[in-house]
């Protein structure tokens, strides 16, 4: 039996013990049996059956919580030499069964939506290997990866069908959930909608010493909105000025699931994939969730949160507490801004027994110490707005994309104050490439806790003045940053730096 | 508005033409199509583009002309400006020909036409399914928890200790739920040694290496809601 010792950082105090239980003292092993303890254990039921079963009686496809929570699969490495993980990845057409009995052709990394989740660790590079098997250009972002220009994924660096690019990724930023997806020149609102997105999630020892949920109990989550034709294709109609809204809420591509939790402290990592929906997530009737992570990883200490606004191509990463429900619980997860039935739910957690005794922690004080940025040695101010000139067209200061044009040359290492003024009446989720920026002040009120880490995107609110400070590091070259509404970004709201020596 | 109205009617060279029975007005809707996508005016009439109630940046455009008609030169740069609602537009339509009209804002569902002193174009057939939408029909949430908490504390029993091999005492016990368990060996107060295990039902744990002398054996348990059983002790002298 394992001897008593309080793990790092842990401690011993009553605080803990009350949060934790016995599980904060010590990793926990299984007490040895008189007679077969494990027989009282529910074994956790086979999905696919299961829920194969649940199908056919539900009355309509989009009846929420039917299907349970599809976890993309983890991308196995073609080779690990030298401490590289090198990768290999088609991006090519697809068939994905999202409604019962229909298929949705889409385009897939590895003909899967969402496509398969990268798993890195600081420290060791990672190559992707993209092949091209479309019939058009292609690209990758790494979004909120510290990424060199050529690799970044540049609306103009394609790769050409039948064409390979091997992404680099250094992987030596600090642990984060980041995401990959397709950035080809005016066509992201398409590629992206029809499934050309992934998780990459990059962790480091920090999540280890914390006792942050692993494994099973670690769970990532891809939030969508879709709508559909009769004959289960995906449907699509450009809305230039407040960007795609579909129907129906998919969670990692299925249609508003249900996921089976054990009572246990799950890490649930939620990645807006939407081209243009925000969601104000409410767990249960107002169950509070801990926040512990943002776009550019941990948050210096958790955030208590009742409801958590998440705006497109943003990431949340949240810890909920299952071990008080007994099994046969049920707790929703709405979205308290949906518009309509299918856009309110989002999913359900479903409560089961078994799960064994918990050896994760719930962190209580200080998680990370973020670093401070040196003094900003220029201000910009970045209008945000919607033009008719040549087309329906969004503008950056007037500015639409021209890749021929550089419109900042800020030094590297330097940091800028950067203002997003939006007098338009829409949300605009203003995304930097290849750099992190902390959030200085907001015009509606006070930069909320859970918004002071580092981040890659701001949802600039409508009315909204939000200003930002970028530090550009640690590579130099030619990014971009443009408003993460993907149909805003496509026309034509997408401006050009260059980080100089 | 009246003045954005005129100003537009005079930048694109359109006549005022008096009141006919047969002007149509059409009306662009949130729902993000045109109330009335396609109609039939005859030369010298007119069609006015309104937006009632809209909270979505519209506006209507010329999309050129189907078939080789003579053309008003004005159609072709006739853009009405964006707004929320948008201002009313019109245009007087003097040549015979089919015109497409369009909101830029919305192309894929906002389309349309007008039929001058011609035959409208024939009813389209029926979209393949591939383009006819299957909404979503799911009813409203209305419950958003079903939850029981559990707040009863585990049961604790059956605490005994026994001396196995040397500097070994074993502590069994039963809880009645899944519980975190915690054995303390305790002399004068101070916990001397504690073993935490895990599990439910009957189960021991095992403290070793134990100088001797006489403890207190104190069992604690926590369910996995964290509830505390009852402790229970008893006592055990090691030689
Ligand atoms: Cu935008």
């Amino acid at each position: 039996m394992a001897p008593m010792e309080p793990p790092m950082g842990a401690g011993g105090n009553r605080r803990d013990f009350m949060r934790n239980g016995f599980g904060s003292f010590a990793l926990v092993c299984t007490f040895a049996a008189q007679s077969s303890l494990r027989g009282s254990e529910v074994t956790k039921s086979s999905a696919p059956a299961t829920s194969a079963g649940r199908r056919f009686q539900a009355a309509s496809p989009f009846t929420p919580f039917q299907r349970d929570l599809p976890i993309p699969p983890v991308l196995a490495p073609v080779s690990t030499r030298n401490g590289v993980d090198v990768y290999s990845v088609d991006i090519k057409d697809g068939i994905a069964e999202i409604l019962p009995g229909f298929e949705t052709p889409i385009y897939g990394y590895e003909g899967v939506y969402p496509g398969p989740t990268i798993r890195a660790v600081k420290g060791r590079p990672s190559v992707v290997r993209q092949t091209n098997k479309l019939g058009f250009d292609s690209n990758v972002h790494l979004h909120g990866g510290y990424v060199p220009a050529k690799h970044d994924g540049h609306p103009m660096d394609v790769i050409l069908p039948g064409k390979s690019f091997d992404y680099t990724y250094p992987n030596e930023q600090d642990a984060a959930m980041l995401w990959y997806h397709d950035h080809a020149h005016g066509r992201t609102a398409h590629t992206l909608y029809y499934g050309l997105a992934g998780m990459y999630l990059l962790s480091d020892e920090r999540d280890v010493e914390l006792g942050l949920p692993q494994d099973e109990y670690d769970v990532p989550l891809m939030l969508a909105d879709h709508a559909f034709n009769k004959d289960g294709s995906f449907r699509y109609a450009e809305n230039v000025d407040l960007g795609f809204r579909g129907d129906t809420i998919l969670v990692n591509g299925a249609v508003s699931p249900r996921m089976t939790v054990q009572r246990r402290i799950y890490r649930l990592r939620f990645l807006n994939a939407s081209n243009a929906r925000s969601y104000n997530l409410k767990l249960g009737n107002g169950r509070t969730m801990l926040q512990v992570a943002s776009d550019g990883g941990l948050l210096e200490k958790p955030v208590s949160r009742s409801t958590v606004l998440i705006h497109p191509a943003e990431r949340v990463e949240l810890l909920v507490d299952f071990r008080g429900f007994r099994p046969g619980s049920e707790i929703v997860l709405q979205n308290i801004d949906g518009e309509s039935p299918g856009t309110k739910s989002v999913m359900r957690f479903d409560v089961e027994s078994g799960g064994g005794a918990e050896e994760f922690v719930i962190p209580t004080g200080r998680m990370r110490t973020l670093e401070k940025l040196p003094a900003p040695n220029a201000s910009r101010r970045w209008d945000l707005g919607l033009f008719t000139q040549s087309g329906v067209q969004w503008r950056i200061a007037e500015r639409g994309f021209n890749p021929d044009r550089i419109d900042v040359r800020p030094r590297l290492g330097s940091s800028e104050l950067w203002q997003w003024h939006n007098p338009s009446n829409r949300v605009h989720p203003m995304h930097l490439h290849g750099m992190l920026f902390r959030i200085v002040e907001r015009s509606t009120g006070v930069v909320h806790p859970a918004d002071r880490g580092w981040k890659d995107t701001i949802g600039v609110l409508p009315g909204e003045t939000a200003t930002v400070q970028p530090w550009f590091i640690p590579h130099t070259g030619r990014y971009v940053f443009h408003c993460h509404a993907l149909e805003h970004g496509d026309k034509a709201m997408m401006l050009q730096l260059e980080v100089e020596k | 508005m009246k003045r954005v109205l005129i100003s537009t009617a005079l930048a694109f060279g359109v006549l005022a033409s008096p009141a006919l029975a047969a002007d149509e007005v059409i009306s662009g809707l949130d729902t993000l199509v045109w109330d009335k996508p396609a109609v039939s005016i005859l030369p010298g009439e007119k069609v006015t583009w309104q937006f009632p109630g809209t909270a979505q940046a519209h506006h209507v455009a010329s999309n050129g002309v189907d078939g080789a008609a003579v053309v008003d030169a004005s159609w072709t740069s006739f853009t009405s400006p964006l707004g929320v609602p948008a201002p009313n537009a019109e245009f007087t339509f003097t040549e015979p020909g089919t015109y497409k009209f369009i909101c830029t804002v919305h192309k894929d569902t906002m389309f349309g036409t007008v039929s001058v002193g011609v035959a409208p174009p024939p009813p389209a057939p029926p979209l393949p399914l591939s383009q006819q939408p299957l909404g979503n029909d799911a009813p409203a949430p209305t419950t958003f928890e079903k939850v029981q908490e559990d707040k009863a504390k585990p049961k604790l029993s059956k605490v005994s200790a026994t001396r196995r091999a040397r500097g070994t005492v074993r502590v069994k016990f039963r809880v009645s739920e899944q519980s975190t368990v915690l054995v303390s060996l305790k002399r004068g107060g101070k916990t001397i040694k504690s073993v935490v295990g895990a599990g439910t039902g009957s189960g021991y744990l095992d403290v070793k290496k134990v100088k001797a002398g006489r403890y207190t054996v104190q069992v604690r348990a926590a369910d996995v809601a964290g509830n505390e059983a009852a402790i229970k002790k008893t006592s055990i002298t090691v030689r």
